[in-house]
């Protein structure tokens, strides 16, 4: 059964038409990786799955709930720069959960929280946190409550490598164990080809290419820059159009660096 | 349910409101980290200053023939409430509506956008303040020589002003940009521009788009009703529109005086890793603005001129304006090149140099000369160093 079902996602920002039906799914104990360009819409898909953006068509699904009762299933590390700076790790863990209508904090959670060496820092405030501190307490966040879908932007950046490794660990056990399934958004072909079941590189709002595991398996076993090479090739064909929305939108960004 | 780091004086209906339940915390936090005796201390050392300020205000004469004036023309002062009003809801409205598209918390069940928590969080600023104003317009009928049923009536018109200013405030605000997206990078849009050359052009145009942001209605909506209020009763169209021009021009030389250095310190966080120059930095940043001061203070030199003020005296003003703008620029600019605070030495150095200009003529600006020349050689040697 999917954990997650997208379907023909199209999302606009004033007359930019970031998403142009992106549909894809996620299947339970499945570790979905997302890539793309800077700029593709990566993140806008995600917030729209999240709720955080109002896609203008199209439906997500989350274990076949759409609308606000999917967010029981769904657990979505946030960025860092969101996280209260004047609440403490452990008052964010007991917000969230609240929020989240738990009764308590995962043990699960916890004991992660101690293999990432989180837990001196629980009951500091969290502006006093390093960039990797956040976005371990950002991911903790995600994971609680059982979630079905753990969507994961970016979020082993700021990681250090034991940290990293841990994380990528527990992930793998919920997965292996049919415990959800995880959608992440990242550039690192090394947990591509390592640890991700299935990808899609999204380009200029769409899916441009699908890989699934049997051919991520293959990639893995013609060479070590195998995955790099056809991700540079699909890339490189779908460059002109990007091209001249990446002219366009440098232009805006220029001007718009004149103020403020 | 064990949430141990949550106090338990929260009441349980809170737990219903995350997003309430995470700012209540920030503030408890806020105490805590501050320190319970001096937080408490300094609630009660401010509540004591406001209401010595606010009676003492409401004791004087002028005061009270504010009041007598307000009551005269009651259209004006609902007119300035209820445009307070709005400004203020569709600003809070925005900010509410934004700060909920951004949370940590925006992938858990949040209450719907038109939940009775959020309508309560965007109405309280606007009555909490209403209230205030009523209670001030109260405290005046202390006085012996303002009637109670005066006070009542003033009471009445501000809060008439807010019930109509503030339903169109949260009607204009509607679906604005944010609304339920967050800020996105894709949304500016301006026409495209080819980048040729390194250029220093968007400085200039920083602190004018930050004059111009301070200047909006929801930003300068205090000045605008006192601008409102300003207007003498029985004046013409061309004449209220005149005298809002005037309040309007002064703002935003104001606003560009103090836009400058609050731009050069932001500029500057992310430009002190380059090689840049004091010269190459300050100029491009100060020469627009500083165009805009020379144009606005020729203009009100010519206005005061053509009202009858002496060609010296009008002459004199406009010099010690200049004078003044280019000291504070200068100061602050140096001082934020160099990585040291500026705020309280711009404000002595503007301080000492007018009150020296008020007892002789033209030593004023003879001591702003010497401290802009002084701290230009600063600059320059620092750059060198």
């Amino acid at each position: 059964m999917n954990v997650l079902d997208v379907d023909s996602m199209h999302a606009r920002f004033g007359d930019h038409e970031v998403l142009r039906g992106v549909s894809l799914q996620v299947a339970r104990g499945e570790w979905f990786c997302l890539l793309g360009p800077n700029g593709v819409g990566k993140s806008t898909l995600l917030h729209c799955i999240v709720g955080r953006v109002s896609p203008a068509r199209g439906e997500v699904r989350i274990s076949g709930i759409s609308g606000p009762a999917a967010k029981r299933r769904l657990g979505y590390a946030c960025s860092p720069e969101q996280l209260p700076g004047l609440l403490t790790g452990r008052q964010c863990l007991e917000v969230y959960g609240i929020a989240k209508e738990l009764d308590r904090i995962d043990e699960d959670v916890l004991a992660l929280s101690e293999d990432l060496r989180f837990t001196p820092f629980m009951d500091a405030f969290v502006d006093t946190y390093s960039l990797g501190t956040r976005q371990k307490l950002c991911v903790l966040l995600g994971l609680l409550g059982e979630p079905d879908l753990v969507v994961l932007d970016e979020a082993f950046n700021g990681l250090d490598p034991h940290s990293s490794l841990t994380l990528k660990r527990h992930l793998r056990q919920r997965l292996s164990s049919d415990r959800c399934g995880v959608l992440l958004a990242t550039h690192s072909l090394d947990i591509v080809e390592h640890h991700a079941d299935a990808a899609a590189l999204l380009l200029d709002g769409v899916v441009a290419k699908r890989w699934a595991v049997d051919e991520l398996e293959r990639l893995k076993l013609s060479g070590e820059d195998t995955l790099e090479r056809a991700l540079a090739e699909v890339s490189d064909q779908g460059q002109p159009r990007l091209r001249d929305h990446a002219v366009q939108r440098g232009a805006a960004q220029t001007s718009s660096c004149s103020g403020p | 349910m064990s949430w141990p780091s949550i106090p338990r004086t929260i009441p349980r209906w809170l737990h219903r409101h995350p997003l309430a339940l995470t700012t209540v915390l920030t503030w408890i936090n806020r105490i805590r980290r501050m320190g319970r005796r001096r937080a408490v201390s300094s609630f009660i050392a401010v509540t004591v200053l406001t209401v010595l300020v606010l009676t003492l205000v409401a004791a004087t004469e002028w005061a009270r023939s504010v009041m007598q004036q307000a009551i005269n023309y009651s259209a004006i002062v609902i007119a300035a409430s209820g445009f307070y009003a709005a400004s203020l809801m569709s600003r809070h409205r925005r900010t509410i509506e934004t700060a909920r598209a951004n949370s940590w918390l925006v992938a858990t069940r949040l209450e719907p956008r038109g939940s009775t928590q959020t309508l309560l969080l965007t109405v309280m600023p606007l009555m909490w303040r209403t209230t205030a104003a009523a209670a001030f317009a109260l405290l005046l009928s202390l006085d012996a020589s303002v009637s109670a049923e005066q006070s009542l009536q003033l009471s009445v018109m501000i809060a008439l002003g807010s019930a109509f200013g503030g339903p169109c405030g949260w009607w204009l605000s509607r679906g604005s940009a944010v609304r339920g997206k967050p800020t996105s990078r894709y949304t500016p849009r301006s026409r495209p521009k080819t980048i040729t050359a390194p250029s220093t052009d968007a400085l200039a145009h920083w602190p004018i788009a930050q004059a111009f942001a301070w200047g909006r209605p929801e930003n300068a909506r205090l000045l605008l009703g006192a601008a409102i209020l300003s207007v003498p009763g029985g004046t013409g169209v061309v004449g209220a529109l005149l005298i809002l021009a005037t309040w309007a021009a002064g703002y935003y030389l104001v606003g560009l005086l103090i836009a400058v250095p609050h731009v050069g310190r932001s500029a500057l966080q992310w430009l002190r890793s380059t090689p840049i120059t004091f010269w190459a930095f300050a100029w491009p940043l100060v020469r627009r603005a500083l165009a805009h001061q020379v144009i606005g203070t020729f203009t009100a030199v010519g206005v005061a001129l053509a009202f009858g003020t002496s060609l010296s005296t009008a002459t004199h003003l406009g010099v010690v304006w200049l004078a003044l703008v280019v000291l504070i620029w200068t100061v602050s600019l140096v001082d934020a090149y160099r990585a040291r605070p500026f705020a309280t030495k711009t404000a002595l150095s503007a301080l000492a140099a007018l009150l020296a200009e008020a007892r002789v003529h033209g030593l004023g600006l003879l001591i702003a000369v010497f401290v802009t020349a002084l701290h230009l050689r600063l600059g320059a040697s620092h750059e060198r160093a």
